[in-house]
């Protein structure tokens, strides 16, 4: 982080820096083509000013007019026209081209005339310049000078006019043009076309070793030719100017000691040195504004640079710490989770270096091996070890070495000398270094034990398989004999090698193999079948009736793996049943004889009831009739004791025709069904009391009536029991003064018993077995008529519902009639 | 046989029954004609005026025709079902007269369409008022439509 922070840092100070010095360069740069642009602008205009006036000379001196004007002048000095003219000449020079003064001069140099007009005194300096002029014939530069008398600085031209007389020329005059610099031609230097504090043009000349301020110093406000140094003034731009020719811009000091830059300029003709310089400081002011920004700036971006880098330290800081304190808290949890695997882990770990000396043991290992840890450490693993097992135990983890980790089984022997096998998985690991052998190791017993018990269930199932009396199978998928037992083969008749892997469908009869076939797809898929009866054809190529029962075993995926069943011989049982159906069938096929025997003993009977009460009764309506007919047609005729047998013929086919009402009614009970339903015995009682009303007609009769339960019965032929006992009791107490009869019923033996009970004569019990035959009667007649089937009837009934009828009694004391409607089964 | 309008056709095969009946139907109403058939198939033959009763105009049926139920050959149920399933003697008022107490013959001949069923009483004075009832009522009170 320093690091990058640093890297940073350099580059902003490289940055800074090398845009301080491009900066600066190209300032330096700007400012020496500036400086250069000036000094070339100003040479040109001090050349151009110079020019301008060395043109003006050879105007004057080459117009003949006034060489001529002149040459007269001299000649004829008192003409005054002459004189006029050349004056006004002067005066127009001096004026127009504002010299300071015009002056004209004899061939000897004397003073003829000037404009402005003034003393005509001439220093001797310009007397003899003007007679060099005069005898070089070519114009005379003074250079700047400073006048002794007024101290003003001027500059002269000194031209010679010249005449031309007869091929030569001849001097006749000077004409002298004196020029005030101040007015002309400092302004030009003195003037600066940009806009700059200390920008400055010197104009400097050499004098011996000195160097000569020709100009007016603007920046030291000094007028011109007031200062002078010495060429070897240290470093002096000025002074190197005259002393070196160089037009490149230059380093120094001005005549003010100012570091400034300076560019040069030589004007022609002359022995000027126009310098033109700046101060540095103005050009370094802009300079070191822009050096203040970019250090603001360098140090803006430092400052930056180094609170984002602080802040991604800080940061970087803040999560390593943060993952430091994770890391921490991970590796606690994981150490404590460690910890306690190792110390509750169900399984034994040790750490055994490389000589299997045991370093580390957990506290389960302690307890499996009722070993102290102290114990444990002084002993190597294989100590622990059966003598006979070590040998075993050394070849095992011989290739631990070369493994990545290894599972091998060994016996370890407890503090009690008890002996377990153990699983142990074994694992190389390096600490600092140094390698050790991680063991984890697993006491197996229980699971031994339960392989054991699991191979002793497999023996056990596998000798019931073989051994059981009942045949057992197992079908692959396609319906082949995988496994078939003992049993089967010897029940079946083949060999093991004759039935394995052919399929089960080979060995039934066609339209078993059909069935087969055909239901296996449906007991695979639903996972069980039972009860499928096939023919089996035997070895002996007898048929047995067998039946198949079995469950689908599925692998662990769910897929079909074997279908096992059991297969049973049924065919005895298939005989039974076959000598069942067959005997049913007889038994049915006897039933139906007998039942329609007994339907044409019914037809038989019917037919006889029927022609009983036909024909029977046509000869006693026939023996009726025609005795009637006797005695109304011819009863006139007849005696009285003819009448009275033909009364008592009459009376007797009456009474035959009674019995054979009843005897009729007798057959009809056995033959008409029974329709039984639960019904109130208490209003059949009350129904039959008023079908009793004739009979009760004038008689005494008290009928004391208990209510009685309701019953299941066939209402109609119960109405008759009632009626027929109510009227028996009504008739065989007519003797009687006060008749009492009682109807009721009795709970005896879980059964319902009903009974009716009067005051009548009663019945001598040892008749009792005859009451209830037909025509059975025990009373005469005349005392108490009835044809004997009354009670034959009743018991009829009753026996048709099931239940049982009888009858109490004494002579003269009454008789009671019981009767029940169901069979007792509880009896 | 002049083919004298016939008032009652008894059938019946018992000729005991025969005579008693004739003897209480003309004792009390006065009955003219009664036509006797001894049988089932005689009793067809007269209705339809075939076999030896070709000669009969089959316009000159009974008023009302006395059926016994047992009869020889066709029985009087087989008689009844032929004259109530025929129309032409449709019409003819068909009273069963028997000994039988039997329902299930009271309810079959009431099936096939009988007008009256009626039990031959062995008391003779009640056969009497019977047949003098019958009388009465089938020929002088009830109405019946002309053939």
């Amino acid at each position: 982080m320093v690091f990058i922070f640093l890297l940073l840092m350099m580059a902003v100070l490289i940055a800074g820096y090398t845009s301080y010095e491009y900066q600066k360069k190209s300032l330096e740069e700007a400012n020496q083509d500036r400086l250069s642009a000036i000094a070339d602008l100003k040479a040109q205009q001090v050349q151009g000013w110079l020019e301008e006036r060395w043109g003006n000379i050879a105007l004057i001196q080459e117009n003949p007019l006034v060489a001529s004007k002149v040459d007269q002048f001299i000649l004829n000095p008192q003409s005054t026209e002459i004189h006029d003219d050349l004056l006004s000449y002067l005066r127009s020079l001096q004026f127009n081209y504002d010299y300071h003064l015009v002056l004209l001069m004899d061939g000897q140099a004397q003073p003829l005339l000037s404009a402005p007009e003034q003393s005509l005194e001439t220093s001797d300096q310009t007397r003899a310049l003007a007679l060099e002029a005069l005898a070089s014939g070519e114009t005379v530069f003074s250079d700047l000078y400073r006048e002794r008398l007024s101290g003003k600085v001027f500059l002269d031209f000194l031209a010679p006019i010249r005449i031309s007389d007869q091929g030569t020329a001849r001097a006749v005059g000077v004409i002298l043009l004196r020029i005030n610099p101040q007015q002309s031609l400092f302004p030009l230097i003195n003037l600066w076309p940009t806009n700059s504090p200390t920008g400055e043009a010197v104009l400097v000349r050499r004098e011996d070793k000195q160097v000569v301020f020709l100009s007016e110093l603007r920046m030291a406000n000094r007028p011109a030719f007031d200062l002078s140094l010495p060429l070897d003034t240290r470093q002096l731009v000025e002074g190197n100017a005259l002393l070196i020719n160089q037009e490149k811009v230059s380093q120094g000091v001005d005549y003010r000691g100012i570091q400034v830059f300076a560019a040069v300029r030589q004007v022609p003709g002359t022995p000027w040195r126009l310098v033109v310089k700046v101060d540095q400081e103005e050009i370094y002011a802009s300079l070191r504004e822009r050096q203040f920004l970019v250090l603001v700036l360098t140090a803006a971006l430092i400052i930056a640079a180094g609170t984002m880098a602080g802040m991604l330290w800080r940061l970087a800081e803040a999560r390593l710490y943060k993952q430091l304190y994770l890391a921490e808290v991970r590796r606690q949890a994981l150490s404590e989770q460690l910890s306690y695997l190792s110390r509750y882990a169900n399984d034994m770990i040790l750490l055994v270096d490389q000589t299997w000396t045991i370093l580390e043991a957990n506290d389960r290992a302690q307890e499996a091996m009722q070993y102290s840890i102290s114990h444990l450490r002084d002993h190597c693993l294989p100590d622990y070890c059966p003598l006979e097992h070590r040998a075993g135990f050394f070849q095992q983890v011989s290739t631990l070495d070369t493994r990545d980790g290894l599972l091998f089984e060994m016996v370890l022997v407890r503090n009690d000398g008890i002996s377990f096998p153990v699983e142990c998985s074994a694992r190389t690991i390096d600490i600092d270094d140094k390698k050790y052998y991680q063991l984890i190791i697993r006491d197996i017993s229980d699971r031994r034990q339960a392989e054991n018990r699991l191979r002793e269930s497999e023996k056990r199932f596998r000798l019931f398989y073989e051994q059981a009396p009942v045949g057992y199978q197992s079908l692959d998928a396609e319906g082949c004999l995988v496994d078939v037992n003992d049993y089967w083969l010897e029940a079946f008749g083949y060999q093991r090698k004759d039935v394995l892997d052919k399929p089960l469908a080979d060995f039934f009869t066609p339209p078993s193999r059909e069935r087969f076939l055909k239901g296996l797809p449906e007991w695979k898929a639903c996972g069980e079948v039972r009860g499928q009866e096939f023919e089996f054809i035997c070895g002996d190529q007898s048929i047995l009736f067998v039946s198949l029962t079995g469950k689908v075993s599925y692998e662990e995926r769910g897929h079909f793996k074997q279908l096992h069943c059991i297969l049973y011989d049924v065919t005895e049982r298939r005989r039974a049943e076959e000598q069942t159906r067959r005997m049913n069938a007889e038994l049915e096929r006897r039933v139906l004889e007998r039942t329609s025997q007994l339907e044409d003993a019914n037809k038989e009977l019917e037919a006889f009831s029927y022609s009983v009460s036909h024909d029977l009764r046509a000869p006693l309506r026939a023996i009726n009739g025609f005795s009637r007919i006797l005695s109304e047609d011819f009863g006139a005729g007849l005696p009285a004791e003819a009448q009275r047998y033909l009364n008592l013929v009459r009376e007797n086919t009456q009474t035959m025709s009674c019995l054979i009402d009843n005897l009729l009614a007798f057959s009809r009970l056995s033959r008409q069904p029974l329709k039984k339903q639960r019904i109130d015995p208490n209003e059949l009682v009350q129904q039959c009391l008023d079908s009793l009303s004739a009979e009760r007609d004038g008689r005494k009769i008290d009928f004391q009536l208990h209510p009685l339960p309701r019953c299941q019965a066939d209402p109609a032929l119960l109405k008759q029991v009632f009626v027929n006992l109510l009227s028996n009791a009504v008739k065989f107490t007519s003797k009687k003064d006060e008749a009492v009869i009682e109807v009721g019923c009795l709970q005896e033996n879980h059964e319902t018993i009903f009974f009716i009970k009067d005051n009548g004569v009663g019945f001598d019990m040892q008749y009792a077995p005859k009451l209830f035959g037909v025509f059975q009667r025990l009373h005469r007649v005349e005392d108490y008529d009835g044809t004997g089937v009354g009670l034959a009837i009743v018991q009829r009934i009753i026996h048709r519902h099931g239940g049982r009828v009888w009858a109490e009694g004494e002579v003269d004391d009454g008789a009671t009639f019981c009767f029940t409607l169901e069979e007792n089964h509880k009896q | 046989m002049i083919d004298s309008p016939v008032e009652i056709l008894l059938v019946e095969d018992n000729p005991n029954d025969v005579e008693l009946a004739i003897h209480a139907l003309k004792q009390f109403c006065q009955v003219n004609h009664i036509a006797i058939a001894r049988d089932g198939v005689e009793a067809l033959e007269f209705t339809f005026c075939t076999g030896t009763f070709t000669h009969r105009m089959p316009t000159n049926q009974p008023r009302v025709i006395l059926l016994d139920l047992k009869l020889p050959r066709l029985d009087g149920l087989q008689v009844l079902r032929r004259l109530k399933t025929d129309p032409r003697t449709q019409a003819i008022p068909v009273v069963v007269m028997t000994s039988s107490t039997d329902e299930r013959d009271v309810i079959e001949t009431y099936r096939l369409g009988a007008n009256s069923y009626i039990v031959k009483p062995v008391d003779f004075i009640e056969f009497q008022q019977a047949a003098r009832s019958i009388g009465q009522y089938w020929l002088q009170i009830n109405y019946r439509p002309s053939l």
